[in-house]
């Protein structure tokens, strides 16, 4: 049986939301992807799945109204069950101390959002292109 | 990724080096590739240097089955080094082991990637691995070797 793999977006922005998941979507991704506005609602959402939950990944904003995808990223690392969930921060934030404070709390990789958004588009195909290689455990 | 970052490819296998080198370089991949014939030589490489730069940034792809030091080994006294820790490290082996992939992740591996033993599906995945490294958005930490 071919399990499932959620991919989980949080991004606070509508608009920036549709592009990315238009862009997977027309780039052949059919998994489930689930979208959270903030990181408190995608935490709720692992707390709520059983072992045999397989994320391909969680892709992240950095910068929230309230709260911060650092927090999230060092909240889901330092978690027993779920650090083994692959993160990756995309971001307009291209402040190189981040990418610093991201990787060493964690994360797979920084990708910083491109403003234009035929870039944007371009940048989700070969995001899209490469996670359809990779393996990822239960959590 | 910046091109001045250099991407360390641990693979004894040189047929599969050549392979990837190759595939990379057609993904438009410019960056400088070194290649490591045992887990030993690159531990050697990132503890002890030659860095040509007091800051520098890596991407290290990671076969596992390796003589001397195997991946699962080289990945764990990386990642348990404060500074050598931020490189991002990618498996890429024939291992699709549901034990080893798990074992990675919770040693901190960034991906883990199974090379198909399908000559056309290997290089499709390569490619994908490049198109991905080529992007500028993909941003690789600085690290500073005096510090390992």
């Amino acid at each position: 049986m071919r399990l499932q793999k959620d991919l989980i977006i949080i991004e606070p922005q509508s608009q920036h939301y549709e592009i990315i998941e238009n862009g997977f979507r027309n780039a052949g991704f059919n998994e489930k992807i689930e979208r959270f506005t903030n990181p408190d609602q995608a935490m709720d959402f692992l707390a709520r799945q059983s072992d045999e939950t397989r994320i391909l990944s969680i892709i992240t904003e950095l910068n929230f109204p309230d709260s911060s995808g650092l927090s999230l990223l060092e909240s889901i690392k330092s978690n027993e069950k779920w650090r083994k969930i692959p993160i990756i921060v995309f971001t307009a934030d291209q402040e190189p101390e981040n990418v610093t404070k991201c990787h060493q709390a964690g994360c797979s990789f920084y990708i910083v959002k491109p403003s234009d958004q035929m870039e944007l588009q371009n940048v989700v195909k070969k995001l899209n292109r490469f996670l359809s290689s990779i393996e990822t455990p239960n959590i | 990724m910046e091109k001045n970052s250099k991407i360390l490819i641990a693979e004894d296998d040189r047929g599969h080096f050549l392979l990837i080198k190759r595939n990379l370089w057609l993904a438009c991949v410019e960056n400088e590739i070194i290649n490591f014939r045992d887990g030993q030589e690159i531990l050697d490489f990132l503890f002890t240097g030659p860095h040509e730069d007091s800051e520098t940034s890596y991407i290290i792809l990671l076969d596992i089955r390796m003589p001397k030091v195997d991946g699962r080994e080289v990945l764990r006294r990386l990642k348990q080094n404060t500074e050598l820790a931020k490189i991002p490290v990618i498996m890429l082996t024939t291992t699709d082991d549901e034990t080893e992939i798990e074992k990675c992740y919770e040693l901190g591996c960034n991906s883990y990637v199974v090379k198909p033993a399908d000559y056309t599906k290997f290089m499709e995945v390569v490619e994908n691995l490049g198109a991905f490294l080529c992007l500028d958005s993909l941003k690789i930490p600085e690290i500073q070797p005096e510090k390992v």
